[in-house]
């Protein structure tokens, strides 16, 4: 049986946790042998933030798999929920991915027409707007589509 | 179908007369219901087959054509007295069916316009401007710092504060560059966004200096023109009190006030806070090691030049005292001999 595990995620999270943890480590010792912070990242960091992005990436699509269909898949048809609470929860996030994605096209023109704006908050904007994007596709898939498990024979005709 | 049947005769009622006879297929028989009054009836269904056999069938049936009427104001076995007044609705099952709620057209349109005016608020709202006004990079106002008129004399005594400890105390460079002569001086806004936001060099940002300081700073370094090198200048301001400690002398904390502002203060600032990537030595536990301490003014470390080579023994104890002894450190005393040790 196909099983959706918090397992493996929950461990994906601890090691990308880990290793971002390692990563501010090494730039503390660098920052201890060299006397001062340096201005960029080191390659281990960089290596070590990476990895740890994978491991973080992995554990949260573990997560929201479970949260999506359940630890186990049951065959027959799953009627979404709906309800009123996520109705509510859409429109307010909507309304705030249009406030913010109305804030990005605010600074792009403030930096056309004005000057340059931060790039990190720029790039907040942006993260704000892609991770509000996600949990809309999530509420969505969650209470609003319908699911249908098919049970396979264990010898199917598929050959792998 | 079968072929036996010889013919099909439907009653309504109790009647005698067939409300229809069905001798062929299809056996369809229409039954106008509005022709018969509301209520319970009967149909009966005789079937006559060709060998002279007869099936009966009957079915019960209600019309309702006609809604019955809802008296609204007096319930079934209340109490009334005095004058009563109720209102007997009546409904109309031909009416056709209201539609209720919004069309998708409605729907679209209503949402467009909603999430088009948030979205355009946060566009175009001047009040959401001035957030993003408060995320806009500090750039070095170009237009106005040509307009300000630089003073030489203010330049130098600023320069000396400031810029002597890398760049020379006459600006013919030393661990920064040479800047007497340098075509640099002469381009306001290139000069002013480096000095502003520091190099990747290793030139620390001073941001803290005004459109005014930085107009002196060009109007002293242009005017040495990089041929003759002006005398050294004195150390500049005022110094903020030092908190020497009980064992320390004050004269040689005087001393090593001078030296750091003339020397130090430009990277780790005046008041020892540190600046960017220069560290503080206002609370800095690494001072208690005075080994170390005396290494680093001496050698140097990372981007920091060594002064060995331009502070003699007396004035680097006496920095090295000044720094361990300051903004709350309390470290104690450093010696000329320990430096000598050192070297």
């Amino acid at each position: 049986m196909y099983r959706n595990d918090t397992v493996l995620p929950f461990f994906g999270i601890l090691f990308g946790v880990a290793l971002w943890y390692m990563a501010y480590l090494d730039g503390v010792h660098i920052q201890n042998l060299l006397g001062h912070t340096p201005e960029e990242l080191s390659v281990g960091q960089l290596g070590l933030i990476t990895f740890g992005i994978v491991f973080f990436l992995y554990g949260a699509i573990g997560y929201i798999s479970a949260f999506l269909e359940g630890s186990e898949l049951r065959p027959g048809r799953h009627e979404a929920e709906g309800g009123v609470a996520p109705v509510i929860l859409t429109i307010v996030l909507t309304l705030i991915l249009v406030a913010l994605s109305g804030v990005f096209v605010n600074a792009i023109a403030y930096g056309l027409t004005e000057g340059p704006v931060k790039s990190s908050f720029l790039g907040q904007l942006a993260a704000g707007i892609f991770l509000i994007m996600a949990l809309l596709l999530v509420i969505y898939k969650k209470h609003f589509v319908d699911d249908e498990v098919l049970a396979e024979d264990e010898h199917s005709e598929v050959p792998w | 179908m079968n072929q036996n049947i010889e013919r099909i005769e439907v009653f309504l009622d109790e009647s005698k007369e067939p409300l229809q006879v069905l001798t062929s297929p299809p056996f369809k028989v229409k039954l106008d219901t509005r022709q018969i009054p509301d209520g319970p009836h009967t149909l009966r269904v005789v079937t006559t087959y060709k060998g002279g056999q007869v099936e009966e069938e009957i079915i019960d049936f209600e019309v309702d054509n006609l809604p019955s009427p809802f008296i609204d104001g007096i319930d079934d076995g209340q109490q009334v007295r005095g004058e009563v007044e109720f209102e007997v609705v009546t409904g109309d099952y031909a009416a056709p069916k209201s539609k209720g709620g919004l069309s998708v057209v409605g729907a679209v349109v209503s949402a467009i316009l909603v999430l088009g005016l948030v979205w355009f608020y946060f566009a175009f709202s001047p009040s959401v401007t001035d957030v993003v006004k408060g995320q806009a990079v500090e750039a070095a106002g170009e237009g106005a710092a040509a307009a300000v008129e630089g003073d030489a004399a203010a330049g130098k005594e600023l320069f000396a504060a400031q810029c002597a400890s890398c760049h020379g105390a006459n600006a013919e460079g030393a661990f920064g560059p040479a800047l007497a002569g340098n075509p640099i001086v002469e381009n306001a806004a290139s000069f002013d966004k480096i000095v502003k936001e520091g190099t990747n060099a290793g030139m620390p940002p001073f941001a803290q200096l005004t459109d005014k300081e930085l107009a002196d700073l060009r109007a002293y370094l242009a005017s040495l023109g990089g041929a003759e090198a002006a005398p050294a200048a004195e150390p500049a301001a005022a110094a903020p009190a030092a908190e020497a400690a009980a064992t320390v002398d004050p004269a040689v904390m005087s001393e090593g006030e001078t030296v750091y502002l003339t020397n130090c203060a430009a990277c780790h600032q005046p008041n020892g806070e540190g600046l960017g990537t220069f560290p503080a030595l206002a609370g800095n536990a690494n001072l208690a090691d005075a080994n170390l301490v005396i290494d680093r003014i001496l050698n140097g470390a990372g981007t920091m030049p060594g002064f060995g080579g331009q502070l003699d023994d007396q004035k680097v104890a006496a920095v090295a005292t000044y720094i361990r002894n300051s903004w709350g450190n309390d470290f104690g005393p450093v010696t000329p001999a320990e430096v000598a040790a050192k070297r």
